[in-house]
């Protein structure tokens, strides 16, 4: 363990607001990883993020702090993984369908590949088993198909359609 | 006599009220377009000729702004949509029922949920990697699907030319 005072980085969110965070965090962001790799002489200046909102960053922040402490733990790892499925639950949990996409976007963006496969499987565990109705509502998505072009993707289908729960919302 | 001084006491109230009009436009309060368009109409009855021309490109210019920014902002406030490559890894964690119902949500969604890949993974899941292998429809639940996942990733390049969704098809029927 270095005693040297860990290197701060700077980041800018959509909305205007600077977080500081170490170096390793900001190292766990795919996208401000490559930058760095790619300018090594980059200054001090605050990165700018022009598609992550505060709000998303600071829960990016916490999950990569988290997980980073729980990786430096190694030794004991089935306790840190149980941990840690437990956090990825409750960040899952605690996020409506609305802003579990808005984190996926960002968390997408900034290329944070273990994050964005816990909010993947999320969301897959939301879609599982649901009708075709219930996804639309539940997602808030416009159903840009005439009743026609519905009914013929649909019955391309004839062959596999069995089994699926009905609406339990 | 007094009917020109009353014309001239109204062209004057409505060249006022149509410049406090453009400056709401310019400050994006857009709800003032319809009194806008009322008040274009009068002005281009009552103002002479070289202002009138004036104050119509004005409004012209402050009604394109206007909408430029309504669309802006309904792109801001509309539902997010994921992107496709998102979409694709989402759908590679789902059965095969629940594949399909997605498939049916909107267009953009179809379009991820007939990824070539991901027939191919339903392939492997139900029907095993070798042709040899029994024909037995196996369990998925979200592990297996993810080692599968992973596995076809590794294998992505050597078999991209088969449809693997009509091949799915076929051998599930």
């Amino acid at each position: 363990m270095s005693t040297t005072v860990p290197k701060k980085i700077t980041l800018r969110t959509a909305d205007n607001h600077e977080f500081e965070v170490d170096e390793a965090v900001a190292m766990e962001l795919g996208t401000v990883k490559t930058f760095f790799d790619e300018n090594p002489d980059a200054t001090d200046e605050p990165i700018p993020l022009p598609n992550v909102s505060s709000k998303c960053l600071s829960t990016i922040i916490e999950y990569c702090k988290f997980h980073l402490s729980l990786r430096a733990r190694g030794n004991d790892s089935s306790s840190a993984e149980e941990e840690g499925k437990v956090y990825d639950e409750e960040l899952i949990k605690t996020h409506d369908n609305e802003s579990l996409v808005e984190l996926i976007l960002a968390v997408n963006y900034l290329n944070i590949k273990d994050m964005l496969d816990t909010l993947n499987q999320g969301v897959a565990d939301r879609i599982k088993n649901k009708s075709v109705e219930y996804v639309r509502r539940f997602f808030g998505i416009e159903n840009d198909y005439t009743p026609e072009e519905e009914a013929e993707i649909r019955a391309q289908y004839e062959w596999a359609f069995e089994g699926v729960d009905p609406d339990d919302d | 006599m007094l009917w020109l001084i009353i014309t001239l006491h109204y062209a004057y109230a409505i060249h006022r009220l149509f410049m406090n009009v453009i400056l709401k436009c310019r400050m994006q309060t857009g709800n003032a377009v319809a009194a806008a368009h009322f008040l274009l109409q009068s002005a281009e009855a009552a103002f002479p000729k070289q202002k009138k021309s004036l104050v119509v490109t004005e409004f012209k210019q402050a009604k394109v702004a206007h909408k430029r920014r309504s669309k802006a902002h309904r792109e801001e406030k509309g539902p997010s949509q994921l992107p496709q490559d998102v979409l694709v890894h989402i759908f590679c964690l789902l059965d095969l029922q629940s594949l399909i119902s997605a498939g049916l949500v909107c267009r953009s969604w179809t379009l991820a949920a007939n990824d070539n890949h991901l027939w191919e993974l339903q392939y492997t899941i139900f029907f095993g990697r070798s042709n040899n292998s029994s024909r037995t429809k196996t369990q998925w639940s979200g592990k297996s699907v993810n080692k599968d996942y992973t596995f076809w990733e590794e294998n992505v390049i050597t078999r991209t030319d088969i449809d693997w969704k009509e091949t799915f098809k076929r051998a599930y029927g």
